[in-house]
């Protein structure tokens, strides 16, 4: 009877452990004063406290249209494209400058275990990698701008040939030989 | 001839003028020190408190930006970028003081038009390059204050230390350069003595106000934002001792003549796996051939007693000197107040090949060399997007990584 208790309260609490650890694992605790902004059920952004001055308006969403952004093709995207913007509403316009530092969290749903968070520099049309930890199965990067960003699978390095290297070099070369000559030039003189 | 020569000049000055300028807002996010940089210049205007270990002029002029560009990157910049352009120009006219030659001047100005970390340093809101804009008029009115003896050329190069003080205190290893050539130098240290004799508290009063003035002006704004002036100034020395924790891009003092560690302002992967980086990186064509310069400037000013060459060797050597015994950790970017006086040394050994050894086929290779190095870099100094072999290629040592 006793032997069949204590069996009992430890298949209890493995049985709670278990649930905790797995509900555990699909949390990420927001920390103390910051504000949660979910983009949809798998993604939010974690602003603290005082990041901006005055009343801001904080967007995020997934977008439907990829219009205006390149798709890389040499990289598996493993989550849906993100928009973010935070609007002083003040001066209604774009805030650039973040006074502490925000966080992404992204929900894995995928099996791809080199991911990295990427955000879409418009100026030169470019996915940049962003600074991301995993933390149970979540994503967490720091942006460093408001605007588009995504999760994609790791990519191969580019190994294009640099023309503007193969030039420099011959320049080097051909200003080498001079310097060379005119060192020589000198000893013969001098001799 | 003199209007061709102003002409180059002119147009040196203004195509670093529009190099430094152009697409400035990019990136469009903050880079290295720019968080804390932009984000205390916007604390001043929205008069936050915060704590920062370097007196105010320099984020005072990131905040005057800010606040006529409303708020942008490109406003956090842009007086960055002028002054980059104007150290040029301040460069120039020191080297033609000191060696009264145009020539000479000409090499100083296209090397340092050439001298990639001075660009990257103008380019970003960084505080470094003020220190140079101010500590280079200081010398000019020195060298003034030695040729004419008019005393006010003496005030102003005190005043423009004091100003350089109040970038970082790093400006004050100036005064100890311009104090001991005072002394060694005959001329001045005549000017001096016959200043002291005639009224000596007077002047001594006149020195200390034009030394203390200017730096406790700008130490306004901390006040204003509740700081003590010993407080603030105990607190801060307190940081700096105690700064001995190290970082990835931190170098020694002798690793910055020899170019062997850089900083890494910015370093991204595009998915696309090509790389997007930022590199304060001396030029190593000017940092190598520098080195040497310093080395033959020492026989030159022993045996030649060239004044020009011992300021400009006080200069170096005082600068530098400090930061042997100094614990805290250091970086390149220490090294930018150091780098106008070594390439004026570099002009000058330049101008002695051109003229004296009439090897002017040298010296427009090396001005070549130095030109071509700039451009090549030119992605790596903007954070436009290159291959990453085309990065690869780029690094010499493993310590540029």
């Amino acid at each position: 009877m006793k032997i069949n208790k204590i069996l009992f309260i430890i298949i209890f609490f493995t049985i709670i452990l278990v649930f905790a650890k797995i509900a555990l694992a699909s949390t990420v605790e927001v920390d103390q004063g910051s504000q949660k902004i979910n983009c949809d059920e798998d993604v939010f952004i974690q602003i603290p406290a005082e990041t901006f001055y005055g009343n801001t308006n904080i967007k995020c969403e997934s977008i439907k249209s990829y219009d205006g952004i390149s798709i890389p093709k040499n990289a598996e995207m493993l989550s849906k494209i993100y928009n973010w913007q935070i609007i002083d509403v003040k001066n209604k316009k774009n805030i650039e400058l973040f006074r502490k530092e925000i966080k992404i969290n992204i929900k894995k749903t995928w099996q791809n275990q080199n991911e990295n968070v990427y955000f879409y520099d418009l100026n030169t049309k470019n996915w940049l990698r962003l600074e991301s930890v995993s933390q149970f199965d979540y994503l967490i990067a720091k942006p460093v701008m408001t605007g588009y960003f995504a999760v994609f699978g790791e990519t191969t390095k580019n190994q294009q040939i640099d023309y503007a290297t193969r030039i420099v070099y011959y320049i080097f070369t051909f200003c080498l030989i001079i310097i060379i000559g005119n060192i020589f030039f000198v000893i013969i003189k001098k001799i | 001839m003199k209007k061709n020569n102003l002409l180059i000049i002119a147009i040196i000055i203004a195509a670093a003028l529009v190099l430094r300028l152009i697409n400035l807002a990019y990136p469009n996010w903050q880079i290295f020190d720019e968080i804390y940089y932009y984000n205390f210049a916007n604390d001043y205007l929205h008069h936050t408190y915060f704590f920062d270990v370097h007196p105010a002029l320099g984020k005072l002029f990131i905040t005057l930006g800010l606040l006529i560009f409303k708020g942008t990157l490109f406003g956090a910049r842009f007086f960055t970028a002028i002054s980059g352009t104007l150290i040029l120009l301040f460069t120039y006219v020191l080297a033609l003081k000191l060696f009264k030659n145009k020539i000479a001047a000409l090499f100083a100005l296209i090397i340092m038009f050439a001298e990639t970390s001075l660009f990257v340093e103008s380019r970003f809101a960084l505080i470094n390059i003020y220190i140079v804009l101010f500590a280079l008029p200081a010398y000019i009115f020195f060298w003034q204050w030695r040729e004419s003896g008019k005393n006010y050329f003496l005030y102003l190069s005190l005043i423009f230390i004091s100003l350089s003080t109040s970038v970082k205190w790093t400006g004050l290893f100036n005064l100890m350069a311009l104090f001991i050539f005072t002394l060694i130098d005959n001329k001045t240290r005549n000017y001096l003595f016959n200043l002291l004799k005639e009224n000596y508290l007077k002047y001594l009063f006149i020195i200390f106000c034009c030394l203390s003035l200017p730096y406790l002006l700008f130490f306004i704004p901390e006040m204003l934002k509740g700081e003590h002036f010993f407080k603030w100034h105990t607190e801060a020395y307190l940081f700096h001792k105690n700064l001995t924790a190290g970082h990835p891009y931190a170098s020694k003092w002798y690793q910055w003549f020899l170019d062997a560690r850089p900083v890494w302002l910015e370093f991204r992967e595009t998915v696309q796996g090509n790389i997007i980086g930022i590199i304060e990186l001396g030029n190593p064509i000017i940092l190598w051939l520098g080195l040497i310069s310093i080395f033959s400037n020492i026989y030159f000013a022993i045996y030649y007693k060239n004044k020009a060459l011992i300021l400009l060797l006080l200069a170096i050597i005082l600068n530098t000197l400090p930061w042997i015994d100094i614990k805290r950790v250091s970086f390149y970017y220490h090294f930018i107040p150091i780098l106008p006086f070594i390439i004026l040394s570099l002009s000058y050994s330049l101008y002695i090949l051109w003229s004296k050894y009439k090897l002017k086929l040298l010296v427009i290779t090396i001005l070549i060399l130095m030109i071509t190095f700039f451009v090549w870099y030119w992605p790596l100094l903007n954070g436009i997007p290159i291959s990453y072999k085309g990065y690869l290629n780029r690094i010499f040592f493993p310590g540029w990584i």
